[in-house]
Formats: C-alpha cells, structure tokens, sequence
C-alpha cells in the first residue's frame, strides 16, 4: 500500500530545522515499519537544510538497509536545492550509518 | 574584514576581563563600550557588541554606551540596527541598508525565515531568480543549525547583516558565544594538541561532525560549494582560528580554494563563533548574466545548478 502524505501540510512552506525533520521521521519511521510505501510530496515547500533530512529521513537508516528505504520511500516534486540537499543529505546518512555500503 | 574580527577578538576579551575581575572583587563594574571616534562599524561588529552587552547584563555589571558621532556612517549603522535602541540609546531608524538586530535564544526556524526574506532580502531591490533567492536562504540556514546546535551559547545567537544595492550583494553575520569549533573537533577527537587552523579544516570536510547523534556534518561543505558557484564570500572566525571561502576582501587570496588561519599572536581568542556570510544576489539582470554565465559549451565550474 502507498501512503501518501504532502509535507508542506505537516511543515509549512519551509524545511529547515530538526523540529520539522523529526516531525517528518514520526510519520514515515510508523509507515515504512507498518510495510508501505510512502510517498513524500514536497510541493509547495522551497527552503531545504541538512537539519531537516538527517531528521527525516537520514535517521531512518539506522536501522535500515539504504536498497531497501529506497525501495519503499519516493521523494517527489523537490524544486533544485532541495533536491541538492536531499542526495547529500543521503549520502551522508549511508556512509555514517552502512560504511562502505553502495548508496542504495 | 579579518582586521575586523582582531578587533572584535580584543573587545571580546577586554569585557570577559572586565566581568572576571568582578567576580573576584565583588565590585559591580560598569562596562563601557566607547564608540565616540568609530567611523564606520561593521554588522559584525554590531552583533559581537550586543552579545558582550548582554553577556555583562548577565552578570549583573552596568552596560554603559557612548554612542558614534552624529551624521557618522557608524552612528547610522547603530541607529539603523536598532543597537541605540536596545541600550536605551536612540530609537531604530527604519530606513537604510543594515538590517535590524536579532538576538535569538533558542533556534525558531519559522521567525528566522521571516527575518531572513523580510529583512535582509526584502523585495523589489534586486533581480533574483526564486532558485537563487531558495539556495541563499537554506545555504544561510545551515549556519543558524549549527549555531544553535553545537555550540552551546549561554546568551544565545546574534545576527546582523546589510544589503548593498548598488554591488547587488548580501552579507549577514551570525555570532553565538559558545565553546568554538576548534573546542569541539579536539574533544571529539581526542586531540587537545590540535591547532585551531587543523580544526577548522577538519570540520569543513564532507561529513565531518563531532554530533553524535545522528547524521550531520554536511552543511559547512553545502555552503561552501554554493559560495564558490555564487562567488561570494564566507569567513568564519571561532577562537583563534580563522576559515574562509570566496572572493572577496582576504577570502580571495585563496581563490575557490577555503584558506584556514589563525588570528595573529598578539590577540586573544574569540569566545564564541562569528560567521559572515556574503552572496551575490541579482542573476537576471541581463548586463551580470552576459558577464558572469559561463559559455553554454563551457560547462565552467562558476555556472552550477545553484549558482548564477
């Protein structure tokens, strides 16, 4: 099952801080755990930091191996930074989390 | 720039002495920050000024002020800030190119944002694409995070900035009075013989935190490599030791390359982090793009994804 969820509506406009990351990671960390697919809509959101994504979705990797999250999260509708910031943010998580594990 | 931060070092230290000496004496002391002969005062400056005074008010000494010249650029810039006002000085005049003051105590990322769009970039000054205006705001944030995050600033985060229309460039500077970066790197490390230049090499690298909590330690190699495709400039001083990217002023001697030093000998160290931050911010005027673009075979390094 696909759970989708529009993050402005749990975030606002702006993405930033660990606050707003670890409001994020409440909501995947329950479905991914329940076995769906979530499906993270970023539209209407403009201001992206590595707070936000080491929160939401970077801490997610302690626990989870990188092929399988990219298996059941899909990130959609980042504009350009968010998009930047997002694959760094990831990145970063596996290589701290899964050293010298591929990306996912 | 960087005889700027020698200067706010000095003062750093001259109050930290001051409040020192009355802890041990028992004597309320009266600090005064003597700004009669300053020409020109830098945001920096400004927001290093209302961080000592608030440090001493802490501590119970009297903050006393003798205020720039009248029709001086530096009494301008304490009156546009809202300094004056905040020491019972002046009340803050609204117009001109310095922002207001921000003292902030805990991180609030909605009223930051607000702060950042409305105050510092404003609107209808500049020629800046929505890509630009997003990359500057969540490249700045990163040094918010880390201010109110790693450094443990008992009187909290201090920001100040100026928008300079005519050169179509940002600056803002963010200060907080925490235990310093190098302090960090060398407890996590384990290495307290570390030189503060060495440890501020080691926390721009990629991926490099002493947090550990959870992930981080991405946001200095983001705001370095948007300041290069920005070509703007970012210098950050925490301590003694010295880091800086860009192209402007001392920065530029290291090119794209960040250069790391330290303050000179003679001075002491800061006891907190200043960093400033200094973008260019119009990338639709036709005459700046026609310069700065690179040639659409070109592929240069200057024309990235978030740069111009």
């Amino acid at each position: 099952m696909v759970k989708r969820h529009v993050v402005r509506e749990l975030t606002g406009p702006t993405c930033l801080s660990p606050e707003k990351g670890q409001r994020v990671f409440r909501v995947v960390e329950a479905d991914v755990a329940a076995g769906n697919v979530v499906e993270l809509d970023f539209t209407g959101v403009d201001l992206f930091a590595t707070p936000f994504f080491n929160l939401s979705i970077g801490q997610l990797l302690r626990d989870l191996d990188p092929a399988y999250l990219r298996g059941r999260l899909r990130v959609v509708n980042l504009n350009e930074v968010g998009q930047d910031t997002y694959s760094r943010a990831w990145d970063n998580a596996v290589h701290h989390y899964h050293r010298g594990a591929p990306p996912g | 720039m960087i005889p700027g931060y020698v200067v706010c070092a000095e003062m750093c230290g001259q109050v930290i002495a001051a409040l020192l000496a009355q802890q041990a004496d028992r004597r309320q002391r009266t600090v005064q920050f003597d700004m009669v002969r300053a020409r020109d005062i830098s945001p920096a400056a400004i927001a290093v000024i209302c961080g000592l005074g608030r440090l001493a008010e802490g501590t119970d000494a009297r903050v006393a002020f003798r205020w720039p010249q009248e029709s001086s650029r530096a009494r301008w810039a304490v009156e546009q800030t809202g300094l004056t006002a905040r020491f019972g000085g002046a009340a803050r005049a609204r117009s001109g190119e310095y922002l207001p003051l921000r003292e902030d105590g805990a991180e609030d990322e909605d009223a930051l944002v607000r702060y950042l769009m409305e105050d510092w970039m404003g609107a209808g000054w500049t020629r800046m694409s929505a890509n630009l205006k997003a990359a500057i705001l969540s490249r700045t944030y990163e040094i918010y995070s880390n201010a109110f995050t790693h450094a443990g600033s008992r009187i909290g985060v201090y920001s100040c900035g100026r928008r300079l229309p005519n050169e179509h460039r940002l600056s803002l500077t963010v200060v907080d009075f925490g235990a310093g970066i190098p302090f960090r790197v060398r407890q996590f490390l384990r290495r307290p013989d570390l030189s503060s230049m060495d440890a501020l090499e080691w926390a721009f690298a990629e991926g490099h935190t002493t947090w550990p909590l959870w992930p981080r330690g991405i946001g200095l190699a983001l705001l370095r490599d948007f300041v290069r495709s920005n070509r703007g400039t970012a210098i950050v001083m925490s301590h003694d030791g010295l880091a800086w990217v860009g192209s402007v002023g001392a920065a530029s001697r290291f090119g794209s390359r960040p250069g790391y030093g330290a303050l000179p000998a003679s001075s002491p160290p800061f006891r907190g982090t200043v960093v400033t931050l200094d973008f260019n911010c119009d990338d639709l005027s036709p005459l700046r793009r026609r310069r700065t673009q690179p040639s659409p075979r070109g592929g240069g390094r200057g024309g990235g994804p978030l740069g111009w």
